[in-house]
């Protein structure tokens, strides 16, 4: 029943991937708060902090935006919203969704519609989820009868809102969960360097990830390499890893401070060999994070194999 | 209106191609480029570039040279080196980032963007043209 609260949908967390089961070769999509699998040739093209654009083959493929309601909801209101960024003489149709897929979003509410434009065709759901009080606009452009396989397994593993207190951030091929407290800041996804930062409890998260580590780890060790992100010496060092330390003291804490610079920096950096990829993190603030914390992120902060 | 009517009239509109398109054609080197092995897996190409008119009075003056070509030197790191040796005047540009994706483990997106960016450049400086068919 739509905008029914489901117990048993929502207590269930992100799905786990497993090597045997068909999903394996499906991409996990986290971000945010918003869970998706999608098809591996499905690509992220524009990634905002509540809005992502995935094409296939340069051609659109589906777009996903959401935000908080504050208010009542009302899907005739985002509609016309929708209508008013539209060019003109396009307006959203109503569509129903087909019962079988609508199963897949029970515990959501549901508003289907269509566009039809000049060049492209698309349908797309507004759901809004009472749990969490989150409005998604899923807009897709493959032939929803055609696809209609893929489409169910598409909504049936939307989920808005994480059901513990991490978040699962994962796109491309880097997966990580973090508190759910951790706030992204910023994000930059440029070939061969990703970087995503977030603000945990007044300090600064940065999540590195650098291909291809052969080329970039040719003449210089990771240490080395890591200097041009902290300009210090690692505290630790080995072939394959980094490890980097820094709490000011004395006349350095009163510097900091009075120059507003962190009083307190961190950073690891690892080479995963099998992927080709160097990952990192780095926290800094004013004050010095406990190191439980962030060597749960690093165990929590992978790489996958690439789509 | 303004946009309209210059687009039409734009000697290259309608010549405009697709990414598609784009990605079949095929990368061919510019014969008349050297390049050097520095040694390290790096390649440094030396092409002639045409003095511009103006700039050519200029450059007579002060070095007192009447031939209006000069030599000029482009260092490439080590991608830039392995995407230029597949360039072979039958690969295409889909073949290119597909190996050059596969040889660095890199997402389909970085690679024909990094792929395609560094195409993009080699064509600007004329070290590079793009043919629409192998033949």
């Amino acid at each position: 029943m739509p905008g029914r609260h489901d117990e048993r949908r929502l207590g269930q967390p992100y799905p786990q991937m497993t090597q045997d089961s068909p999903a394996a070769y499906w991409q996990d999509i986290g971000w945010n708060s918003l869970f998706l699998q999608l098809p591996p040739s499905w690509q992220p093209a524009v990634i905002y902090p509540a809005y992502l654009y995935f094409e296939q083959d340069g051609q659109p493929v589906l777009e996903v935006k959401w935000q908080k309601i504050h208010g009542r909801f009302s899907a005739a209101k985002i509609l016309a919203q929708l209508g008013k960024s539209l060019e003109p003489g396009v307006e959203p149709e109503h569509w129903d969704l087909p019962e079988d897929l609508h199963s897949h979003l029970a515990s959501y509410t549901v508003t289907g519609f269509q566009l039809r434009q000049e060049h492209s065709h698309s349908h797309g759901l507004v759901i809004f989820c009472p749990a969490c009080n989150r409005v998604t606009l899923l807009q897709w452009y493959i032939d929803t009868i055609r696809e209609h396989h893929q489409l169910a397994r598409i909504l049936g593993s939307f989920r808005d809102h994480s059901e513990g207190s991490d978040r699962l951030w994962t796109i491309y091929d880097i997966r990580a969960h973090l508190p759910g407290e951790a706030e992204l800041q910023s994000h930059e996804f440029l070939p061969g360097r990703y970087t995503l930062c977030f603000d945990l409890k007044d300090t600064a998260i940065t999540l590195y990830r650098f291909k291809p580590a052969a080329v970039l780890l040719n003449r210089k060790n990771i240490g080395e390499f890591g200097r041009s992100l902290m300009d210090r010496q690692p505290l630790e060092e080995d072939k394959d890893r980094a490890f980097w330390q820094f709490k000011a003291e004395g006349m350095e804490l009163l510097l900091a401070k009075a120059r507003r610079n962190p009083v307190f920096q961190w950073m690891r950096l690892w080479h995963e060999p099998r992927h080709n990829v160097i990952l990192g993190i780095r926290a800094e603030g004013k004050r010095r994070m406990k190191s439980g914390i962030l060597d749960r992120l690093c165990a929590n902060y992978t790489s996958l194999e690439p789509h | 209106m303004f946009s309209r009517s210059r687009r039409k009239n734009h000697p290259r509109a309608g010549n405009i191609l697709t990414r598609d398109h784009a990605l079949e054609c095929v990368p061919v080197r510019n014969p008349q480029i050297t390049a050097q092995d520095n040694g390290d897996g790096e390649l440094c190409l030396t092409y002639q570039v045409r003095i511009r008119p103006w700039f050519q009075n200029i450059v007579r003056k002060i070095s007192g040279r009447e031939d209006d070509i000069i030599e000029r030197r482009l260092q490439l790191d080590v991608l830039g080196t392995t995407v230029w040796g597949m360039i072979n005047g039958q690969r295409r540009t889909r073949e290119i980032i597909d190996d050059f994706q596969s040889m660095h483990r890199l997402n389909r997106r970085e690679a024909e963007i990094s792929v395609t960016t560094f195409l993009k450049e080699l064509g600007k400086r004329g070290l590079i043209a793009m043919r629409e068919d192998r033949n």
